[in-house]
């Protein structure tokens, strides 16, 4: 991965650096209101920047919903607590 | 006395058990989950969460009630899982710590590039496709998606719990979110996804 030549990759997005951080930032709930506002505007008008947008959204709906979680043994809960309560 | 300018604690029992019952354990299942996606084996799982449950109330003097428990214990659970699993693990060749302490160099990623996918592809991918991806993740990786993405830690949380500033938990999500589009992208590849 050593393909230095981002232009081509960002498929006529001018400023796909800038949307790809802030995008990350937005589905992490980590984005100030004014990168938010950017960003809803831009993937508006980028169908480059819309797609990436959606992708990433739905990989996290992925790992969300679909990943499985494991069975908790029965009756781990009582058995840590009670070698905890016993320990000092 | 308790003096106020050293704010030293010292919980009685009854309060420290009221911590533990209401505070700490209701956290179990998630941090058996967790604990399974790092060791990937059961028994290593329970091992971890109860060796964690037993810190935490060794510590708990540390921990300010009412507070983020959550993410209190999952800093040390990364922290036994670091330190104790490794001096422990009878199998050294199933978490391959090299590779995470090659990934630690890696952390200045360019933040332009990222992985060609496309929303037809990966809306079509089942469970199975998803849980495989992020478990052939190196360590570190797989556990700031887990953190960030399943747990719904905040970024500044999650610098607590894995002792690194906020900066390196940005760019190693932004690797390890490139590295997870990179399995899922080859798995449709292998399946025949267009």
């Amino acid at each position: 991965m050593s393909d230095t030549s981002e232009k081509k990759e960002s498929n006529g997005c001018t400023e796909f650096k800038k949307c790809l951080e802030i995008l990350h930032l937005m589905l992490d709930n980590e984005a100030s209101d004014e990168q938010e506002q950017y960003l809803n505007s831009h993937i508006e008008a980028c169908m480059y920047c819309f797609e990436q947008y959606e992708v990433e959204k739905q990989i996290r709906e992925l790992l969300k919903v679909k990943l499985a979680n494991q069975v908790v043994p029965s009756g781990l809960a009582q058995s840590i607590r009670t070698k905890v309560f016993q320990s000092a | 006395m308790a003096s106020e300018v050293t704010k030293k604690r010292q919980y009685g029992d009854l309060e420290r058990k009221s911590i533990f019952d209401n505070e700490f354990l209701p956290h179990l299942d998630a941090m058996y989950n967790f604990a399974y996606r790092l060791t990937f084996d059961q028994d290593d799982a329970k091992d971890l969460v109860q060796d964690t449950f037993m810190k935490a109330y060794r510590f708990i003097n540390s921990f300010e009630k009412g507070t983020n428990a959550k993410a209190w214990l999952y800093r040390i659970l990364k922290n036994s899982f670091i330190n104790d699993f490794r001096k422990k693990s009878k199998e050294p060749g199933k978490v391959d710590y090299q590779e995470v302490e090659n990934f630690y160099n890696s952390d200045n990623v360019d933040e332009s590039k990222t992985v060609d996918l496309r929303i037809d592809t990966v809306k079509d991918m089942m469970g199975d496709e998803v849980t495989n991806a992020l478990n052939a993740l190196a360590v570190d990786f797989r556990t700031v998606i887990i953190l960030c993405d399943l747990e719904g830690f905040t970024y500044e949380e999650m610098a607590k719990i894995l002792d690194i500033p906020i900066g390196t938990v940005r760019s190693r999500l932004h690797r390890a979110r490139n590295l997870l589009k990179e399995k899922l992208k080859s798995y449709a590849n292998s399946m025949g996804y267009k």
